[in-house]
């Protein structure tokens, strides 16, 4: 732990901050700075400094001061699409929003629940189909991408020491639902989805189903039983 | 299961994450007279007192250094009967976190009655790691003197 070790720049001159050329040849693994090994031990170099008296006098007050109370009517979800529609899930059983990648499929498994097994963070993980469980049909309406949101993800959820993950056509983002605003599921819906609904919030067009995350999970483990 | 990583001098020791509530800089702290010396001190706490452990001075005899990388994590202690206290704990070095299967930690095979607090190892990422047992960290008649 020397105390002021010399940091280099290279993300300056030939990283992606840069103008030099040619460009450095681990960004072909790595595609950008902030996931390089160099950059993150360089910023931890730099955290290696002495502490100083503002800095220490700032964040006593701080962290003197009370926290914002959190609203008890509120509700944490993650809101995705799967085919045409708008689903919401608690985020308490959500441990990870992954990327796309292969689902390999598995042998003699009739297309169904199961979608086969997929790489989540160096795991063999079952992948559900949500799709499959909701009776979604993937449709073909045109949904505008937008930039803020993911295309095609995976979401990865946790209960207990059993994972299941399952692929989603868009991730919206990770909101708050004001509990006075989930209102009923119509009874004009019916079908399967409706099962796993704890109600609908309308959101300008958008009509988002609240899933009960317990039901789905009890929906998935059913299906592999 | 996440980790919270850290260092007393050049061992680096692990926290499981959902022990820890918040991590913060090294803040002042009022002393506290006639406690232990790994008794830091009292910290303000969002409007409630809570006291500070120095793990380097609990662990080695001398405290943290005074470096932007050294903080307090603030954990959830539980004792005998159940009841959660927030304690403060100043480590050093605390940058990184890390996922990994807990069963990865395995016995150390050494069992000393000073430090019941020190539990399983692993080796991540090319260290030699150590799980805190945060609920054995302090002594009862110490804990029963900071909190009550």
């Amino acid at each position: 732990m020397s105390e002021s070790a010399e940091i280099i720049h290279c993300w300056t001159t030939i990283g992606v901050w840069g103008r030099e050329r040619p460009r450095c040849p681990l960004l072909a693994n790595v595609i950008h700075c902030r996931n390089c090994e160099k950059f993150i031990s360089a910023g931890k170099t730099a955290l290696q400094r002495p502490s100083n008296e503002a800095y220490a006098r700032d964040w006593t007050t701080q962290i003197a001061r009370a926290r914002e109370q959190k609203k008890d009517h509120q509700q944490s979800v993650v809101v995705f699409r799967v085919g045409d529609e708008w689903f919401a899930l608690g985020t308490h059983y959500l441990r990870q929003v992954e990327a796309k990648r292969v689902i390999h499929s598995l042998p003699r498994q009739a297309k169904g629940l199961v979608k086969g097994i997929v790489n989540v963070a160096g795991q063999v993980r079952t992948c559900y189909s949500l799709g499959d469980l909701l009776g979604v049909e993937t449709g073909d309406v045109d949904h505008a991408p937008s930039r803020r949101t993911v295309r095609d993800g995976l979401l990865v959820l946790r209960k207990g020491y059993r994972s299941y993950v399952f692929p989603v056509t868009e991730i919206k983002e990770v909101t708050e639902f004001a509990i006075d605003d989930i209102k009923p599921v119509p009874a004009t819906i019916s079908g399967q989805s409706a099962n796993y609904l704890l109600g609908i919030v309308h959101q300008g067009e958008m009509h988002i189903g609240y899933l009960d995350s317990d039901l789905v999970i009890a929906g998935f483990d059913r299906g592999t039983q | 299961m996440l980790f919270v990583l850290f260092y007393v001098r050049d061992e680096c020791y692990a926290i499981a994450g959902k022990k820890v509530v918040e991590v913060v800089p090294c803040v002042k702290m009022r002393k506290l007279p006639k406690t232990p010396a790994y008794v830091a001190g009292l910290l303000n706490y969002r409007g409630v007192g809570v006291p500070v452990l120095d793990l380097c001075a609990l662990f080695s005899g001398d405290g943290c250094s005074s470096l932007m990388s050294s903080r307090i994590l603030l954990v959830t202690l539980r004792d005998e009967k159940g009841v959660e206290h927030t304690l403060g704990l100043l480590a050093e070095n605390v940058t990184d976190t890390v996922d990994c299967d807990p069963d990865e930690f395995s016995a150390t095979g050494i069992t000393n009655p000073e430090t019941p607090f020190l539990g399983d190892i692993a080796t991540i990422k090319e260290r030699i790691v150590q799980r805190i047992e945060i609920d054995a960290l302090l002594p009862k008649p110490v804990r029963e003197t900071l909190f009550r």
